[in-house]
């Protein structure tokens, strides 16, 4: 393989501020097509090459999926490191900015199905994505939806040992994880996924906490605080004794989510959507559900 | 792919290190680079580092610090096993203790698990564990400068050095694989050694590890020998090398499986296995078998140090090899079992001959006969 340089590449536009430098899109001009770098700084003062880089390229390059986005190359210039992705125009947070009426419910099927396709992949391939947000999937005309962004996720044994809390933006962290649960699996992604799907209807993010515990209250105040008995382990959670939340009895999904009609959808964000995260469905399962009987697959 | 301002920062360690940190790093830090007078020095040293040397064989403990850490891997195994569990926090000091081994009935609902996918990645392990696999002949064809002592040497101190900062198994393996593999590609100098142990030790904690040590940590272990500059020169080439494929399958991944499946699994089964595991990254000629034949052989070989019915028929069926295929292993698994009581290399014989690790590395060799 010949290494692949910058000079291989034109029309550089830059088109936003990734985790660690600027994006920029570009076409390749050997082939014409379209790609998005992203560029990483290597400072010789600093630590070399940042951690999120080397967990993301070395997971991106094993996992080859039509709905994780792709990893074309990786260039090593001086200094910089400039990783070639697939481009996709949109992400979901501005596509869902940008209607203005509601989003079809065919096209939430489609993208929820995908997102599920992709994690589930993940999932297989031992990777947590952990960042699971509409600013993380990627969109193209085609109506495809491709997980981006792989800059916190990471592997697991089998089973997970105790790992990172410092995952998730706050808004689609489920609240085991806010709770302090450091032996979470791959169920910290099927709350965000389920976030994502109520966002997908109501057009705004279902919970916006501005601190851990005001979104555990906002999910509380929500969802309902959890009883003991529905489960048991929540007590020995570090944040369960540290905040003591009031009981809360919650909200039905249908006014949570009032635009979505459907009884099959309300079933599978329930699953979703589950605070003790032994219950929540998992990526598999919930692509089996009969809310998706009627797209194609 | 914008940022988001609510995305959490990157976790830095400080850059001043931490008094009680400096202590820890003095007790290890170590010159390899002088691998020349590796023959000689080295061996001085290593008997002089009062963690290494005093190894008391009749059995009579020093004082030894009363709290003590359960390794990582040992506690994440604990975890998985559904008749054990131990209540652990990362980092927490354990509360093993012999008399009470800590057995209760867990429910198998705990969500880390992940036991729906638990077949797939078993099968996607045994599909890609060749994958990221150094040559086995590499000293030989590519090197000429580095010899099977010399790297023995270099995974002594990268387990001290693991050991030392507490990092995972995983990233231990992960480091010893990267420096094989490089080396399996390019001549090193004898310079150079180290900063290429080191510069992989640093990837692989940065892959694995929640909280890496930062680059003046690394410097400082090999005693400034070598710049901040360099050591990012070295993990560039190392990275661009290896083609960032640090996703490695190592005996780590296979191990935890199969004691989970093993007949009679029990801690001191679990921490035997893993020291052999772990010896095994010493001895070059064993880099011919596959990750997961290392593990397997490793529980067979510790179910014969403890005298259990060692062809445990439940594992036999699960791995894929039969007792033909896996008895070799199993015996060089004894034979450096057994070397490992008079070895030079002594960092992990140390720490498993403790009583926190129920002192398996002294435990008695089982005869061959046996195993036939």
């Amino acid at each position: 393989m010949i290494p692949a340089k910058v000079d291989d590449y034109t029309d550089l536009q830059k088109i936003g501020e990734g985790t660690y430098g600027v994006v920029y899109k570009a076409t390749k001009i050997s082939t014409g097509e379209t790609v998005a770098l992203k560029d990483i700084r290597l400072e010789s003062e600093d630590e070399g090459v940042p951690s999120t880089a080397i967990r993301e390229i070395s997971l991106l390059k094993d996992l080859k999926h039509p709905n994780i986005v792709r990893l074309h190359d990786v260039i090593n210039s001086d200094r910089k490191l400039t990783l070639v992705f697939e481009y996709l125009k949109q992400d979901l947070k501005k596509y869902i900015d940008s209607c203005k009426d509601p989003i079809p419910t065919r096209q939430i099927k489609s993208f929820l199905y995908q997102m599920l396709r992709g994690v589930a992949y993940c999932h297989e391939h031992k990777v947590l994505h952990r960042d699971m947000k509409p600013q993380n999937l990627l969109i193209n005309k085609k109506g495809e939806l491709k997980l981006a962004d792989f800059g916190l996720a990471r592997t697991f044994g089998i089973p997970v040992s105790s790992i990172s809390k410092e995952v998730v933006t706050l808004w689609y962290r489920p609240p085991d994880v806010l709770l302090g649960n450091l032996k979470y699996g791959t169920s910290i992604d099927i709350w965000s996924t389920g976030c994502i799907f109520a966002e997908m209807y109501i057009k705004k993010p279902l919970f916006r906490g501005k601190s851990p515990k005001n979104q555990l209250k906002k999910i509380f105040k929500k969802m309902g605080t959890p009883s003991k008995e529905a489960w048991p382990s929540v007590v020995k959670l570090p944040g369960w004794s540290e905040y003591n939340f009031q009981e809360y009895p919650g909200k039905t999904l249908q006014e949570l989510v009032p635009t979505m009609e459907d009884p099959e959808g309300f079933d599978l964000l329930s699953r979703m959507l589950q605070c003790n995260p032994a219950k929540r469905c998992s990526a598999k399962e919930a692509m089996k559900h009969s809310f998706f009987n009627d797209i194609k697959k | 792919m914008n940022s988001n301002p609510l995305k959490p920062l990157p976790r830095k360690i400080p850059k001043e290190i931490h008094p009680k940190k400096m202590n820890k790093i003095n007790r290890i830090k170590r010159p390899l680079d002088n691998i020349t007078n590796i023959q000689t020095t080295l061996y001085e040293n290593s008997l002089k580092n009062p963690r290494i040397g005093n190894k008391d064989k009749k059995g009579k403990k020093k004082e030894k610090k009363i709290e003590t850490k359960t390794p990582k891997l040992i506690e994440s195994t604990i975890q998985n096993n559904s008749s054990i569990q131990m209540v652990l926090t990362p980092n927490c000091t354990s509360t093993i203790s012999q008399e009470s081994p800590i057995k209760q009935k867990t429910t198998n609902t705990d969500p880390s698990l992940v036991a729906e996918y638990s077949e797939e990645i078993y099968q996607q392990f045994l599909e890609n564990e060749k994958k990221y696999q150094p040559s086995i002949d590499y000293i030989e064809e590519t090197q000429n400068m580095i010899n099977e002592k010399m790297r023995e040497i270099l995974v002594d101190w990268l387990i001290e050095t693991s050991q030392e900062h507490e990092f995972h198994s995983e990233t231990l393996f992960l480091a010893i694989n990267l420096v094989d593999r490089f080396l399996s590609k390019y001549s090193v100098s004898k310079q150079q050694f180290q900063l290429l142990g080191a510069a992989c030790l640093m990837i692989a904690s940065k892959y694995e590890e929640i909280y890496p040590p930062s680059i003046d940590d690394f410097v400082y272990i090999c005693m400034n020998t070598y710049t901040k500059n360099n050591f990012v020169v070295c993990e560039t080439k190392v990275c661009n090398e290896l083609h960032f494929d640090f996703t490695v399958i190592t005996p780590i991944h296979f191990l935890r499986r199969f004691l989970r499946i093993t007949e009679g699994s029990d801690l001191i089964l679990m921490v035997l296995s893993n020291y052999l595991c772990e010896l095994q990254l010493l001895d070059y000629s064993l880099l011919k078998y596959p990750p997961s034949l290392i593990a397997a052989a490793a529980i067979f070989a510790a179910r014969g140090i403890l005298q259990k019915n060692i062809w445990d028929p439940a594992l036999l069926s699960d791995c894929p090899y039969s007792i033909a295929q896996l008895r070799t292993c199993v015996f060089d698994l004894l034979r450096l079992f057994e070397s490992a009581k008079n070895s030079e290399s002594k960092a992990c014989f140390s720490k498993y001959s403790g009583t926190e690790l129920y002192n398996v590395a002294l435990l008695k060799s089982p005869s061959l006969e046996n195993f036939f």
